[in-house]
């Protein structure tokens, strides 16, 4: 009796360390998700009223630009900065490489939430990128697989072209690794059509 | 019913953690060791990261030898054949004793060139460059030897040379002289060891691509071509060995010598003989002498003039050998136990093999005190001989560290200064009053010679190396036992037959000799010193004493070509000079104070100076047709991007959460069943 007793007690307590973790889990990609819904309306706001508007009012980051792969159906408001916190929320451009003139631009997103689709995108494919001063349409080159720990990007090496970066394996379980998977696209002209 | 639980999800675990450890362990990416850089090499990256060899398109050297002394310019032309504008990271293996000093790079249009400059002023001018936009990168030189610049900027299509000035020594190794020039094809960039090295440049003052001593680059590549065409490297070099040759020739290569008037050799390689999987390597040895050979170089600059003195040994053995007066001082402290006292015990004995009837010797043992086994050194026969023997068999090692007591009794004791007075000293050099010792050296050693030999894992080599060269002598390592013999061997064999004692530079106008105390000639040994000279010399004389006789050589002073290097090499020795006397206490601002202008006259790198290169392409005065050109922006060098995470793991946590779920609602279920 006693024994059972303890055990019930036991599942109880892993029931709840159960929920907490679920929660917890399901929140990443809620929030992932959610804060695309109200990044995408500031931004339209910022466009119509030309006022830089919060997504929401604690908000701290910047919204600079917007992706669309047409092929793929995506639409992702981009944020400045690609640390964790802004991660967590949307892709974020690297900063140090969009100050650069002439450089790629770089931008990073999670493997399982907003860059999922990268593993699916083929040399060709066109992505455009919206900024205050219009829309640049981009062709991608190739896509790569390296190492983190011993490879770092020169985005001057591809002039005002497009680097996108996110976790590799796609279907790893943790977090963590050293590897990446970058594609390289290259800015189309305005005159060319793809 | 606990551990029916763990039954339940532990083996799971284990297997999930497998199956991430079977993701996470990937195989290593191809990567390319610094010691794979055998020649000149130009290596770009691509946007992808991978890591290309720019192809060689011509490389020219011309070399200088005279003496031991080696001076090379080599000019390297490199395509970039990509439709990218391109950094790229060059990269030379040098010798271990090679300083590169003069550098040019002409990227395109532009011309950069390698300044000397006060490092705090080289930091400064780079700095200024960087915020101006211009191009400009410090230059190093790694540990291993590698030399490095980053080249930035390179255009489409555009070319780029290289032009590297460097100084070496000569190889001398069983009687052959040898100078090997780097060029062979880099090996095949094959997966060898996983990534040791990687390119890096987290530190804003080393922008562009730097080598961290810890940090090796990883070099990935692709493809590599090898585009060299086959007459593309030419080799042009003056020797002017100092002695009769006997022979000259490459090992890997044809060559056409020609012997000139003036007792030099004009090598050149032959057209079209390129093997490009070796580098050249060019031998030569004297031909067979009796005597000594003295050689005198000497050199005009506008920086003043300078002299190179060479002395080659006879080439054949067998001269008469001077009686010797040797005295051996032993270490038996207490931190010699162990293998060292052994060690000790070995080297002591094969000392006492190597002397002759002739010669007389003493031993002092010294730990705490200090104990002379004869009051004045004895004939190396008879009784004495035994009872040395017996003495050496019972040393012990114990008590502490005395050593100013021993060298004392040691220099202190009555002798005879006809014979050739060598003091031995065998130590693990656990000592802290260098000062002291260095200044009794100095003060008491009169002529006698003092060589060094260090026991154990770690000698005190500083001490040792410092006192050997104020004693005219040579320091010795003695890892272990297993080694002590036959170092020992070598040693004895060595300072029981010196060619030349005694030797001195006499001449008006000579001065700052380097080394100061010159050391003397043995046999397989060649010998090199430097020094200035007041302009207008024309003669001086080499003195020495060969066995027990004197010795003397006049030179006639001539001056030699203009790029041979002698008053680099005499302002390096110079250097190094200084700095031995600051560790030896001189003021560090009188150091540094010498050590800047010897480097900054001669334009070397140095402790306090810096190798900045510096973009000098003179400005052109705008025009309008210069204006409609296009001009590139000018993109900033060295921009290197970390790639950020890119993942949340939330899918783990999911998983974890579900399977926790339902261990819990299995086990609430269960009771019910029983």
């Amino acid at each position: 009796m006693t024994l059972s007793i303890k055990r019930v007690w036991f599942a109880w307590v892993l029931f709840v360390i159960a929920t907490g973790l679920i929660i917890h889990a399901s929140w990443i990609p809620l929030k992932a998700g959610l804060a695309q819904v109200l990044l995408d309306i500031a931004w339209t706001q910022t466009a119509q009223t030309g006022e830089a508007a919060k997504p929401w009012p604690w908000a701290d980051h910047s919204a600079v630009a917007k992706l669309y792969v047409p092929s793929h159906n995506i639409v992702q408001v981009v944020l400045s900065g690609d640390s964790g916190a802004v991660l967590a929320f949307a892709p974020g451009e690297n900063i140090e490489a969009a100050r650069a003139e002439g450089a790629a631009r770089i931008i990073s997103g999670h493997r399982d939430t907003h860059f999922r689709f990268l593993q699916y995108l083929q040399a060709g494919d066109e992505m455009q990128l919206e900024t205050a001063n219009g829309i640049a349409r981009y062709r991608m080159l190739a896509s790569k697989v390296v190492d983190s720990t011993t490879t770092t990007l020169n985005p001057t090496a591809l002039p005002d072209g497009l680097i996108l970066v996110t976790c590799y394996p796609f279907d790893a379980l943790t977090a963590g690794g050293s590897e990446r998977y970058v594609v390289f696209a290259e800015l189309v002209p305005q005159s060319e059509t793809i | 019913m606990n551990s029916l639980v763990k039954a339940i999800y532990r083996p799971r675990m284990i297997a999930i953690l497998a199956l991430v450890y079977s993701i996470g362990t990937h195989a290593a990416p191809e990567s390319v060791q610094l010691s794979d850089i055998t020649r000149g090499s130009l290596l770009s990256r691509d946007e992808f990261g991978d890591i290309h060899e720019l192809p060689l398109m011509k490389t020219d050297v011309d070399t200088e030898v005279t003496g031991q002394l080696a001076r090379t310019t080599i000019t390297q032309h490199f395509q970039n054949t990509s439709d990218n504008w391109i950094e790229a990271l060059y990269l030379f293996p040098l010798a271990h004793d090679a300083a590169v000093d003069q550098m040019q790079l002409h990227v395109g249009d532009r011309v950069i060139e390698g300044q000397i400059q006060e490092k705090e002023q080289a930091k400064a001018t780079f700095e200024k460059a960087k915020e101006e936009g211009k191009q400009a990168a410090l230059v190093e030189q790694d540990r291993p030897n590698i030399f490095s610049t980053s080249v930035a900027n390179i255009p489409p299509r555009g070319e780029v040379k290289v032009t590297l000035e460097y100084q070496q020594g000569v190889l001398w190794r069983d009687g052959e002289f040898s100078l090997r020039i780097p060029m062979a094809i880099t090996p095949r960039f094959a997966a060898s060891q996983p990534a040791e090295f990687k390119l890096e440049s987290s530190s804003s003052f080393l922008d562009g691509w730097s080598i961290l001593p810890e940090q090796r680059p990883q070099v990935l590549p692709i493809e590599e071509v090898d585009n060299t065409p086959d007459n593309a490297t030419s080799i042009e070099l003056t020797l002017r060995p100092g002695f009769e040759l006997a022979e000259i020739g490459s090992i890997f290569h044809t060559v056409d010598v020609q012997p000139n008037q003036d007792g030099s050799y004009s090598v050149k390689l032959v057209d079209g003989d390129v093997r490009a999987d070796r580098d050249f390597v060019l031998t030569w040895h004297a031909d067979n002498n009796r005597q000594p050979t003295a050689a005198f170089f000497s050199e005009s600059t506008k920086r003043g003039d300078y002299g190179l003195l060479t002395l080659m040994p006879p080439t054949v053995e067998g001269w008469t050998t001077p009686a010797r007066e040797v005295i051996f001082v032993v270490d038996t402290s207490g931190s010699m136990s162990g293998q060292s006292i052994e060690a000790a015990r070995e080297a002591l004995m094969e000392g006492l093999n190597g002397l002759t009837k002739d010669d007389t010797f003493n031993i002092i043992e010294f730990n705490s005190h200090s104990f002379p086994l004869f009051k004045q050194p004895e004939p190396a026969f008879g009784s004495s001989y035994r009872a040395a023997r017996d003495f050496v068999r019972q040393l012990e090692a114990r008590d502490g560290t005395e050593m100013l007591d021993a060298l004392d009794i040691a220099l202190s004791m009555p002798g005879d200064s006809t014979k050739l007075q060598q003091v031995i000293f065998i130590t693990d050099g656990s000592v802290t009053n260098e000062d002291q010792l260095f200044a009794k050296i100095h003060k008491d050693l009169g002529s006698r010679r003092l060589f060094t030999v260090g026991i154990g894992s770690a000698p005190n080599a500083y001490f040792m190396e410092e006192a050997a060269q104020m004693g005219r002598g040579t320091f010795t390592y003695v890892a272990d036992l297993s080694t002590s013999e036959s170092a020992m061997k070598a040693l004895f064999k060595k300072i029981s037959q010196p060619a030349l004692t005694d030797i001195r530079v006499v001449g008006y106008g000579v001065s700052d000799i380097t080394p100061a105390r010159i050391p003397d000639l043995y046999a397989g040994e060649p010998l090199s010193v430097a020094m200035k000279l007041a302009p207008g010399i024309k003669r001086l004389t080499i003195k020495g004493r060969r066995g027990n006789t004197d010795w003397h050589h006049t030179a006639v002073i001539d001056s030699v070509g203009l790029n041979a290097g002698i008053g680099v090499d005499w302002a390096r020795k110079m250097i190094v000079q200084w700095q031995r006397a600051g560790y030896k206490g001189l003021a560090q601002d009188k150091v540094r104070e010498e050590v800047l202008s010897l480097a900054l006259e001669h334009h070397l790198v140095s402790p306090y100076t810096s190798l900045v290169a510096v973009d000098v392409t003179p400005v052109r005065p705008q025009t309008d047709a210069l204006k409609q050109k296009t001009v590139p922006p000018t993109r900033p060098h060295g921009l290197e991007i970390r790639l950020a995470k890119g993942a949340t793991g939330f899918e783990l946590s999911l998983l974890l959460g579900l399977m926790l779920l339902i261990t819990a609602l299995v086990l609430m279920r269960q009771p019910k069943e029983v």
